[in-house]
């Protein structure tokens, strides 16, 4: 592909029978940021040192600005990649000559190395520390360190493995638009592993989830939200309310379902085949920002699913209010805090709410 | 216990009272040690560093056999030394049997593998991800070993520190291939066996007192060095 920094092409990786990773075609664009979601062991890290020429895929090519990797020129083409790990995994020498490493290997002069690298440490609020012990500094010092240093070579590609996981939420919060701001600035393509999934939204201009070592959806975090491919997909996306569902009819602008087992009925804008049959399976995604909960004696918007049943859990969240309403198919809702005009309890009869749109629906393959 | 307290007082007599002998028996034991420590130093470091980092067929075997050989009795050194050099071996033709160089390369064949073996164990403790991370970072393979074995100084420090207590301290090879020859081959451990073969407890505790402190001078100056190292570093 024109364009793409970073692409690997039906890369394995095995270790004996179990295979690690095996990922088709991913590829990152020049000045793009893609992240990586996935649970534990689904093979982010694997794809990351695979990625940054850390460890050799079994079967497979990885691609660095055009070239295919091999042990021949994996050192050179090293240089333009940066690695950010879990661990700031700073050595035990100052913070300046931490910086400063990468120039050095390089063959920059120490003058140079230091100069640049107490320009990044600056542009990452460490610069006071530079004649610090590494050592001495504290988390969110050293992952802005950690990040100087990676920044410090001009890479063409940064690749980040959960930089900020151990860090506490203020620090992860601040630093976030910093990295951003730098990649902006320097037209670096990045690639972040995370399990947080609000980390990844946040971060990528698309976001890939993985599972079993294989990628199984990609694209922007709005669009992969509203139409996850598979349920897997959007479990790990985030998406709560996945409900079983089988087909009862098919017009133009509609796909209506009733949802299992003897659930209510409800209408989506997904388009299915007109040549689906009646009573084939489906399931319903919805994300829970799409859905609204209204008190009994209210109404929902004209052309909207209106489901009447009871709360049963209500838990507070720093976004707002996160509702299990049963239908008596559970529908999870979350309500911003400022759009809620109840205060919600559970036992409560209340109406779910959503519109056609973000009903979507994944034929099941059975 | 007399022969104890009176043993200090024959260890000053002995340093400071214009005895020569002792002083060149110091002076041989520090050299032939500080010889042996060093090229140790020279052959066990990158020997330890590479069993630590290289993978190779047989590798399990090779590590043994260095750990194995930290354990190596300094009389059996003594023996395949003086086999060597034995008239009839295959270096007899050197004459270097009973001579401070034969008890060098003996006490380097003890000191290398426990440096090479505390090298090894150091290198395998750093956590694997510094070496990733250096690969990351463009490092080549010597810098990479360099930087990681800079990260293991603590433990290599330990490690000379240890290559030169085992070296100083021995007497089984020194005894073996140096001979303990009066004025040439005779150090402070073979002294002071010497000594105590003629009954002689008082000169035997005075040059023990006298290797003792040896060994801490030594060690406190490779400490404050490593110290220095640090702070220079910061």
């Amino acid at each position: 592909m024109i364009g793409q920094v970073l692409r690997l092409d039906h890369v394995v990786v095995r270790e004996g029978e179990r295979t690690l990773l095996d990922v088709t075609a991913l590829g990152i664009a020049a000045g793009e940021t893609l992240a990586l979601i996935g649970p534990n062991g689904a093979g982010k890290t694997t794809l990351l040192h695979v990625a940054a020429l850390l460890r050799r895929p079994d079967h497979g090519s990885v691609h660095i600005l055009g070239q295919t990797a091999s042990s021949r020129n994996a050192a050179t083409l090293r240089r333009a990649l940066s690695v950010v790990f879990q661990a700031p995994l700073l050595f035990d020498v100052s913070v300046l000559v931490n910086a400063a490493a990468g120039l050095r290997f390089q063959g920059r002069s120490r003058q140079e190395a230091e100069r640049r690298a107490r320009t990044w440490l600056e542009r990452f609020g460490v610069g006071h520390l530079t004649d610090r012990k590494a050592r001495s500094l504290s988390g969110g010092e050293a992952a802005r360190v950690a990040l100087a240093r990676a920044f410090a070579t001009e890479p063409s590609i940064l690749l980040l493995d959960e930089p900020f996981s151990a860090l506490d939420a203020p620090t992860r919060t601040s630093l976030l638009p910093a990295l951003r701001q730098c990649l902006r600035e320097t037209g670096a393509a990045a690639l972040l592993v995370t399990h947080d999934r609000d980390e990844a939204f946040a971060f990528g201009d698309r976001v890939a989830v993985m599972s079993g070592g294989r990628i199984v959806a990609t694209g922007p975090a709005p669009s992969l939200i509203a139409h996850p491919p598979s349920r897997e997909a959007a479990s790990l996306l985030g998406v709560e309310t996945i409900l079983s569902a089988r087909v009862t009819g098919i017009d133009n602008e509609y796909t209506c379902i009733a949802l299992q087992p003897a659930g209510p009925s409800v209408r989506s804008r997904t388009s299915l085949s007109p040549t689906i049959p009646a009573g084939k399976p489906v399931s319903l995604t919805l994300p829970a920002g799409s859905v609204q909960v209204l008190g009994p004696a209210e109404f929902a918007p004209p052309e909207w699913n209106a489901l009447p049943g009871s709360i049963v859990e209500v838990t507070s969240l720093s976004s707002g209010a996160r509702l299990v309403v049963e239908t008596p198919a559970p529908i999870v809702a979350l309500i911003p805090w400022v759009a809620s005009k109840h205060r919600w309890a559970s036992g409560e009869p209340a109406i779910v709410t959503f519109p056609p749109e973000s009903a979507h629906l994944i034929p099941e393959l059975r | 216990m007399d022969d104890l307290t009176s043993g200090l007082g024959e260890a000053a007599r002995l340093l400071f009272g214009g005895n020569t002998e002792v002083w060149e028996i110091i002076h041989l034991s520090l050299r032939v040690s500080l010889i042996a420590t060093t090229i140790a130093l020279v052959l066990g470091v990158p020997a330890g560093a590479a069993f630590a980092l290289a993978r190779f067929p047989g590798r399990s075997l090779a590590v043994g056999a260095v750990y194995a050989g930290m354990g190596l009795p300094p009389i059996v050194a003594g023996l395949l030394v003086s086999l060597l050099l034995w008239r009839n071996g295959p270096f007899g033709a050197t004459g270097l049997l009973y001579t401070p160089l034969a008890m060098i390369v003996a006490q380097a064949l003890i000191a290398t593998p426990i440096v090479a073996g505390l090298t090894l164990a150091a290198v395998s403790a750093l956590d694997p991800r510094y070496r990733l991370q250096l690969l990351a970072l463009g490092a080549g393979r010597m810098q990479t070993v360099w930087w990681l074995l800079r990260e293991a100084r603590l433990p290599l420090i330990a490690a000379v520190v240890a290559g030169f207590g085992a070296v100083i301290s021995e007497v089984g090879a020194a005894m073996m291939v140096g001979g303990n020859i009066k004025g040439e081959t005779r150090v402070l451990t073979t002294a002071t066996v010497l000594e105590v073969s003629r009954g002689h407890f008082e000169t035997a505790f005075a040059l023990s007192f006298v290797l003792l402190g040896l060994t801490y001078l030594v060690t406190m100056i490779l400490t404050l060095l490593q110290r220095h190292y640090v702070r220079v570093q910061r």
